[in-house]
């Protein structure tokens, strides 16, 4: 298969392609389903643009929080399975909220 | 590209580098007895090494190059690619992927998906994963023998002429390019020896170290470029000061209607959601590392000190391109030509050896990874699930130092290929985001939703992965007409999030369609914090002995 998908992608990716069965049968199924792709892609690039940047960087950090959140809500006996000793800074569940933190950072600066 | 002069004093350290990682490596092979010891490490991998080892396997010598003259030309906003297409994922991994993993006693990510959907899965994955892990390989030793023979062109008279003369007159495409061919052979033959005689311990105690020397070449430019632009401050005001086409060069997050490949919304749906948990939770090369764990607890830990060195990789990769930006700006005509610019510019000579062992550094660890998963995945999923299903454990260990030498011997043979066909080197590397799609939403599935089913999962992937090709043909055909797919010239990040979409869409109604697995089937294949359960254990227990 993957010998396959190479011929066909190296076929394309030549300079000059010779135009053929290939290139008439993708143009003639994307031309199909252009108008409903374009009416689609138009509508949800309407959206995302309507979303202010300041609302992109919160959504962001938002995920970036709920993790930590999520991460916090782990049973204690999950996150020392294994552990050697039983003591806070081996608590992965801390040590996420720290590497959180600091990815947080650039992304409240820039 | 930008000449790079190394004197005695740099040559000396790079010598060094390359010995002392060699033998260090080779250290490792009394610890090697069986194929765990080879494949796994034995399972005695602790958090540090792993974490060290995971960021050291994912930058290779190219990112410096590629990353670094990305930055230059788009800004900050190429730092996404370690940030937010890092840590979330690796939350992840940490939390609920690679101790599941190890629980299970997995070898591979195809073994997982032959046990949570069927054989014809497993062995699908294995062989897309198997042949794009080692051609990819042909493909690392040819770019990197590219762009250090551009950075320290072989001269015809080094060592009295013998290396050309000996090289020179090899055969078929190796001659003509016997100073590249130089290079891929010294990377290769020195991968090869520490990686076939210590295995996954060699390959990650080295890993280590070269980490070390990166940041700490790294460090150097940083500093060095930072001084002569008279600390931050002038730095940040000297680009500010370039004019408006610069002016989102310290945006993270660009307008979705950018025309760079990098607005937000490529970045959060195509990066973070897909190829990024694709990447950390289900590339083979990544998760051996976590399944050669000595506890779970040391595959959570390392998992997160991954996360944590990862992201303070933009200031290695991606500043440098900044403050090439900085101090050079009009003075190259290729973006990618910039680290070594800074590096011919800032360095006094006797750090350039440094720096270079750096790069050797980089791409010897990766180098070493990807051999060691395509053995491992060869052996374990091809040969061992297929062929010999009976192979003792002795034979299984040689047979994957065999391919492990086989794979270098093929890399190295065929490198000078990928000159003859560019299109093959991009058509890996959009390969890549062809398979993640597929590869992510059979990883999820799998693991979050029971009704699930084998067929669904092998429809799922299959429909995936033809998705993925259509999408990307169909835009170079329709690119600069009226039909054209995606605004970008090369949406790799759409691809990959519609590739995602629908093969999940396929794997449900699939699995709607076909009949349920039984709970006795699904034991521990699923995401379950009372994995504990010793029934449950049990299972597991059982099929890892399989």
């Amino acid at each position: 298969m993957i010998s396959y998908l190479w011929a066909i992608v190296s076929t394309v990716t030549e300079p000059t392609p010779p135009p053929g069965l290939i290139e008439r049968f993708f143009k003639t199924v994307i031309g199909f389903i252009f108008p409903v792709w374009d009416g689609l892609a138009g509508v949800l690039m309407a959206a995302l643009l309507a979303i202010p940047m300041w609302g992109v960087r919160l959504i962001v950090l938002g995920l970036l929080a709920g993790l930590a959140v999520w991460g916090m809500t782990l049973p204690r006996d999950y996150a020392f399975k294994g552990s050697p000793e039983v003591v806070w800074y081996r608590d992965v569940r801390i040590m996420a909220v720290i590497v959180i933190a600091l990815e947080m950072i650039p992304y409240i600066v820039f | 590209m930008a000449n790079i002069a190394l004197g005695g004093y740099d040559l000396f350290v790079v010598l060094v580098y390359m010995v002392g990682v060699v033998v260090m490596g080779t250290y490792f092979s009394k610890y090697v007895d069986d194929s765990s010891d080879y494949f796994l490490a034995g399972r005695m991998l602790p958090w540090w090494a792993i974490g060290m080892s995971l960021v050291s396997t994912d930058i290779s010598s190219l990112d410096f190059i590629s990353v670094a003259g990305q930055g230059y030309k788009f800004g900050i906003v190429v730092a996404n690619f370690d940030w937010i297409g890092c840590l979330p994922p690796v939350i992840l991994a940490a939390f609920i992927f690679a101790p599941y993993y190890w629980r299970a006693g997995i070898y591979t990510i195809p073994e997982y998906l032959g046990r949570r959907y069927n054989q014809w899965v497993r062995l699908l994955h294995a062989v897309l994963w198997g042949l794009f892990l080692v051609i990819n390989l042909a493909i690392m030793f040819w770019a990197t023998g590219l762009m250090f023979n551009e950075l320290i062109p072989i001269p015809d008279s080094f060592l009295g002429g013998s290396v050309k003369a000996i090289f020179g007159s090899l055969p078929w495409h190796w001659g003509p390019n016997w100073q590249i061919m130089f290079w891929i052979l010294l990377i290769g033959v020195g991968t090869a020896i520490y990686t076939m005689s210590g295995g996954l311990s060699a390959v990650v105690m080295t890993d280590v170290v070269q980490l070390v020397i990166m940041f700490v070449g790294c460090g150097a430019v940083i500093i060095a470029g930072l001084i002569e632009l008279g600390g931050i401050d002038g730095f940040v005001s000297t680009i500010n000061n370039l004019g408006p086409e610069y002016a989102n060069h310290f945006d993270l997050l660009l307008p979705a209607d950018s025309t760079t490949p990098y607005p937000w919304t490529g970045i959060l749906f195509g990066l973070a959601f897909v190829l990024a948990p694709a990447y950390w939770l289900g590339n083979q090369v990544i998760i051996q590392r976590t399944l050669g764990a000595n506890s779970e607890w040391d595959a959570k830990a390392g998992t997160l000190w991954c996360g944590f060195l990862h992201a303070l990789i933009p200031l290695c990769i991606t500043l440098p391109g900044l403050i090439g930006l900085a101090l050079y700006h009009g003075q190259i005509d290729n973006p990618d030509r910039i680290y070594p610019y800074l590096l011919k510019g800032l360095l006094p000579k006797g750090m350039m050896g440094l720096v270079f062992a750096a790069f050797l550094a980089a791409m010897m660890s990766t180098v070493s990874a990807i051999l060691n998963s395509a053995a491992t995945i060869w052996t374990k999923d091809i040969w061992q699930a297929y062929i010999a299903k009976n192979a003792s454990d002795k034979q299984l260990l040689t047979l994957g130092l065999v391919l492990t030498f086989l794979f270098v011997i093929f890399g190295m043979a065929f490198a000078p290929v990928v000159k003859k066909f560019q299109s093959i080197y991009q058509a890996i590397q959009n390969f890549l985001t062809f398979i993640q799609g597929p590869s992510l939403a059979l990883l999820l599935l799998g693991m979050f939703w029971e009704r699930t089913t084998g067929w669904g999962g092998l429809a799922g992937l299959v429909g995936g992965l033809l998705l993925s090709v259509f999408m990307f043909l169909g835009q170079r055909f329709t690119l600069g007409t009226e039909i054209q797919l995606f605004t970008q010239e090369d949406p790799f990040l759409f691809i990959a999030w519609w590739s995602f979409v629908g093969s999940c869409v396929i794997t449900v109604v699939v699995s709607l369609l076909t009949p349920r697995h039984t709970d006795a089937q699904l034991a521990g294949l699923t995401y379950d914090l009372s994995l504990d359960a010793p029934a449950v254990q049990a299972t597991i227990a059982r099929r890892a002995e399989l």
